[in-house]
Parts: C-alpha cells; structure tokens; sequence
C-alpha cells in the first residue's frame, strides 16, 4: 500500500511548521478547543478540551465512563464514529489532523500513532491468525518481504513476552486468552517503533495479575522506545504507576491537570478527591462504610 | 482431526438427507390417485386391459420393491425409463433441465453481483436518503411476485421497445452449431426477472451483514493500524460479512427453482416446470421422482457446499465443531464500548 504523497517521506521528515530551532517546546500532540458531538441530538462529548503533549510524555486521562476519555483518543486517532461531529483542533508535531484526508491519517496510524484498545476480546478479527493481522501493520508502512515481516512480529511477540511466540502468531484470536490477545495487540501497536501510543484502558477487561504484568510490559517497552504515552483509565492506581502526568476530564471537559504526585497530594475537583478517598482503603475503619466517588460528587451539580 | 470429523459429518448428514428424501419422494409420488395405466388407457378401459399393462411395468409388485429396484437403479445413475416413451428418464429430463439450470444458474450469480455492491452500499448509506433509497428498492423487488416483474419486462423490452422476444425459447447448441446470440437473446428477459426477486432479498442480508460488521471492534483496529476505511471494510470486513451472506445464498437456491418454475411459465420457456405438469398428469412418475429427486440432490448438495465454505470462512467452527448460527453467537458477543455511541467504527 502506498501511503500519501506528502506523507511518503522516511520517518523524521515530515513537514514541520515551526522552524527546528525550537523543536524543544514543540509538543509531540497538541489539542486545542476540542468539541466533539454525537448524533443526530447533537449530545456534546467533549468541551473545549486542550492539552499538550511532549515527546516521551506520559500523560494520565482519567474520568468517570463516559466522561469522554476514549472520545478523546479516538479524536486524536481520527477514528470516532461516522455519527461524531468534531470542531476545534488537534496537532501531531505540528501538523493539523482535524479534518486531514483518510489517506493521509490511516498512514500515520500505526506508524507514527498507534493505539491499545480496551476490548481485546472484540479488537482481534475472529477469522484471521493473529500473526498475519499483526503483520499487517508492518506491511502497510515499509516494504519488506514476508519472511523478515513474519521475523519481527515473532521478535515482537517475544518482547511483550507471549509464551511460544511462533505458536501464537499461528493461532486465531480464539484460541488465545485475553491476556494473550491483549500482548498481541500491545506488541501489534509497538512494532513501528510509533512516537505516540494511545492506551484505552488497555487492562479493564483483564484479571488483576495479569494486569499487573501487561503494565510492566507498557512501562518498559516505553521507556525503552522513548514513545509517549496518552494513558485513559478510570483506575487512579494504574495511572499513578504508569504516568508522570494526570489530566481528570469530568462530563467531557477537563477539569485539572498536573503530576501526578501533586494531583495525588492536593486533588482540587470533587470528582478527583472522590478517586483519591475511594482508592485509600488503608484508611477506612472496619465496619463503616467505604467512601464511593458520588460522595464527593453530591452538590456539585453535575 | 477435528476438521476432518467436522467435514465427515457434514457428508454423512448429506447423505443422510437424501437417503431420506428419496423415501418421501417415491411414496408421495406413489399416493397420487391413478397410475400411469389408467392415464394411459382412459376412463374406458377394461380392469383386464389395465392389469396387462400394470404387469408389463412391473407396477403390480409391492410398492417396497420398487422403491428397492428404483433406489438400486438410484445408486448406479440410473433413473429409470419413462413409462410411456420407454426412454431412459435422464435422456427425457435433460433438454428441459438444461434450460433450468441456465436461467437459475445465471440468474443466481447475476443476484449476488448485483446485491454484493448494493447491500454494502445501502449498508454504508443507512443514515443518509441514499441509503433509504436502496432499501425501499429492494423491499419493493421483494414484495412485487415474479411474475409480476416479468411481466413488466415483457411489456416494456419486448412489447412497447420490440428489442428482445416475449416468448420461447433457443437452444444453445443446434444441429447448425452454436447458436448463443438467439439463445442470449430469449434468455435475458427471465434471467433479469429471476435475478431482481432474488438481488433484492440478498441485498437486505448483505446489508445487515455489513451493518454488523460496521459496528465491530476489528474493524477499528484494522484502521489503527494504517488501514483505510474502505480497505479495512474490504479485508476484515467482507469475510466476516460472508459469513452470514453465503448461508443466505445457500438457503435461497430453494426458493429459486420455484420461481424459476413460474419465470418458464411466463416466458414459455421448456423447463422443468411445464415438462413436471405434464409428466405429473400423465402420471409418468418414474420421470417425476427423477426429476424432483434431482433437485432435492442439488439443494442438498448446495447446502453442503455451504457447510464447507462455512468451516473455510470460520476458523471458530473448525476447533468446535459447532453449528454455522454459533460463529454468529460468538461474534454477538461483545461488551458496550464507551464513548463510541451508536455508531460504526467506519
């Protein structure tokens, strides 16, 4: 597959607005007034929604379901739904994706941004081996033949540490566990080396220790590619032990911002110091009743 | 092997069926009022006259052994002969199954062609009046009988326009030689009637199929990792699409040969259908169990086919063994998906 004309060029070559004197506060990923609605009732997603990303941050996105975090990303990605309308503006080094042809974004995709869904049930097509539906993201980028492309996701496999790596890229989607089709999607996302990788909640759907494993797997692969992170979870906790930044978004706007040590220390929204009591379970008392985020919520109007 | 149980299973169900079905036909057949002799000889006939001629056929044994002596005829290819002509019943059946098995056999390719594109279309438009358009002309195709739509093209290409005949037909390959313009030209007309029924009802399957699979997971995936919209669609999408699709195809061919029996019928074609009506009034039911029989075994047969494509589609089916309904069950299966709405992933 060809990618684009203007997007054609070796990595690292792509067009840049801003002179490279300064590249050092140029954002990897910048939002900027970000609104997103859904269908035909126009119900509103995101409001007003700004952030920046540096290269090799690892930014936190967490909120309530439904409070617009996947939206999020899937805006970045350009993949919300057919029904979504979007406004505002969203920069990958410097270059607007917002409105950008399909070619042009489904050749950054999985090359230069790559993205870790939350379902790894659903996310896998039920009737191909996961081996070739990796190699694909391969393929599409760089030409390479079949036996090196088949080498690397092999080698990839190997890295997010899936047991028998030559077996699983021959299996279907159907004979892994969900921990294994989540490693599969992980090591699918890192093999082209992306600069930016978008988490949806990558662990949600997978048992606490395998959760445990498969961060450890995100937290080294990135410290090891240098990518960064856009990190959606609902799970303080998980957050906190991946990224060094946290943005809480509330009913589709952000609402605070900041490392996360400092966030953790003096939390200013409801909603986050709900998050904050409601994870301490070290401090509740035996017998009473544990504290639940709409405590914190009540007489917010929200 | 779990894959070559499935497949001797499959096989084993076919031949089942058909075993079964040779049983229904013979004796169906055989509880129609009056036999062959009486149609044969006439209200006036002597009872003496009509136990000669029963004898001659071997029709006053046990219906038990004829079924025997034809299902042994069955097994070695052989229909029988004809009562009243004493041919072979394949030879009496041919001409009128050729003509059959051309109007079907392109009406039926023609229909999936034609539905492939407009479903996915309908499919990708829902939304929009496009899309509503493509929808009600298939209800519409649907819903309008057969004969109906024939008809209509009969007034309209051959009456009012004069381009292409109303009636008859023209046998491909003449004692002169090939002969494919005429024989084209008398086939046009029922081939399209036939085709619209069926491309309409296909489409409706092709687009829910395609509806579904807008909606799934994979599909978002295929494009996060750098595949466009319409080449995630055409290469994770179709095959989970034709899945549902090829059953469709398989259940309908049924449905086909009975409205490619009312399409002859229109068009004065010699099919099957009127050379059955005239073989079932003569009571010629040796011809009539062979050509019902045929196309019991080609319905079967059919239907096998689809079984197996359904495995070679489906590698869930493969390791489980499981019915076609249970990939559709499993790929059901699927958790709310957060912020995506109600939308597709296209």
């Amino acid at each position: 597959m060809t990618a684009g004309t203007e997007m054609s060029g070796p990595r690292g070559t792509l067009p840049r607005e801003v002179p490279s004197a300064s590249q050092d506060s140029v954002p990897l990923l910048e939002a900027k007034g970000l609104n997103v609605w859904f269908g035909r009732h126009r119900r509103q997603a995101l409001r007003d929604v700004s952030f920046r990303l540096a290269p090799g941050q690892r930014l936190g996105l967490i909120g309530q379901s439904g409070s617009g975090k996947s939206v999020t990303a899937l805006a970045v990605m350009g993949l919300l739904p057919d029904t979504a309308r979007t406004t505002g503006s969203i920069r990958f080094e410097g270059r607007e994706l917002l409105g950008a042809p399909e070619r042009a974004l489904a050749a950054l995709r999985g090359r230069d941004i790559a993205m870790v869904f939350q379902e790894p049930m659903t996310a896998l097509d039920p009737t191909m081996r996961v081996g070739r539906q990796a190699a694909e993201a391969v393929r599409l980028h760089a030409s390479a033949t079949s036996r090196a492309t088949r080498r690397r996701v092999i080698e990839a496999f190997a890295e997010v540490e899936l047991p028998d790596p030559e077996r699983v890229a021959d299996a279907f989607p159907h004979e892994l566990s969900g921990g294994q089709r989540q490693r599969v999607l992980l090591a699918t996302a890192l093999l082209n080396r992306p600069r930016l990788i978008l988490c949806d909640e990558p662990t949600t759907a997978l048992d606490v220790t395998v959760q445990a494993h498969v961060l450890d797997l995100l937290d080294r692969s990135l410290a090891a590619s240098g990518a960064a992170c856009l990190f959606i979870s609902h799970d303080l906790a998980v957050v906190a032990r991946v990224c060094q930044d946290i943005m809480v978004v509330f009913d589709g706007a952000i609402v605070e911002t900041g490392p996360v040590a400092r966030l953790l220390a003096n939390p200013s929204h409801p909603y986050t110091r709900g998050l904050i009591a409601a994870a301490r379970l070290d401090e509740a008392a035996p017998g009473s009743r544990l504290p639940t985020v709409e405590d914190f919520l009540r007489g917010t109007g929200s | 092997m779990a894959l070559v149980s499935l497949v001797a299973r499959r096989v084993g169900v076919f031949a089942v069926s058909l075993l079964g079905a040779t049983v229904v036909v013979f004796f169906v057949a055989e509880a129609l009022p009056g036999d062959v002799a009486e149609a044969m000889l006439g209200l006036g006939a002597t009872p003496e006259a009509l136990e000669a001629l029963r004898h001659d056929w071997g029709l006053d044994r046990p219906a038990v052994i004829r079924y025997a002596s034809w299902l042994g005829g069955l097994l070695h290819g052989d229909l029988g002969a004809s009562y009243l002509t004493g041919r072979p019943a394949a030879a009496e059946i041919g001409p009128p199954l050729a003509v059959t098995c051309w109007l079907v056999g392109l009406a039926l390719p023609l229909a999936v062609l034609a539905a492939l594109p407009a479903g996915l279309l309908a499919a990708l438009w829902r939304r929009r009046w496009r899309g509503t358009a493509l929808s009600f002309l298939s209800q519409l195709g649907m819903a309008v009988p057969v004969f109906f739509t024939a008809i209509v093209l009969v007034v309209v290409f051959a009456v009012r326009l004069g381009w292409l005949p109303a009636v008859g037909y023209a046998d491909l390959v003449t004692p002169a030689g090939l002969n494919a313009a005429e024989w084209a030209r008398h086939l046009v007309l029922p081939v399209t009637a036939l085709a619209v029924v069926q491309a309409s009802l296909l489409a409706r399957y092709v687009r829910s199929a395609f509806v579904e699979v807008l909606t799934e997971d994979y599909l978002r995936t295929a494009r996060a990792v750098g595949w466009t919209r319409w080449r995630a669609l055409l290469r994770h999408g179709a095959r989970n699409a034709a899945l549902s699709v090829v059953t469709v195809v398989g259940l309908q061919l049924g449905a086909m040969l009975v409205g490619a029996i009312l399409v002859e019928a229109v068009f004065g074609l010699p099919g099957l259908g009127s050379f059955l009506l005239q073989k079932v009034a003569n009571r010629d039911i040796l011809v009539v169990q062979g050509v019902v029989i045929l196309l019991v075994a080609v319905v079967l047969a059919v239907n096998l086919a689809v079984d197996l494509v359904y495995v070679a589609l489906d590698p869930r089916l493969r390791q489980q063994g499981a019915s076609r309904q249970s990939g559709r069950r499993l790929s059901a299966d699927k958790a709310g998906r957060a912020g995506s709405g109600p939308g597709s992933h296209w």
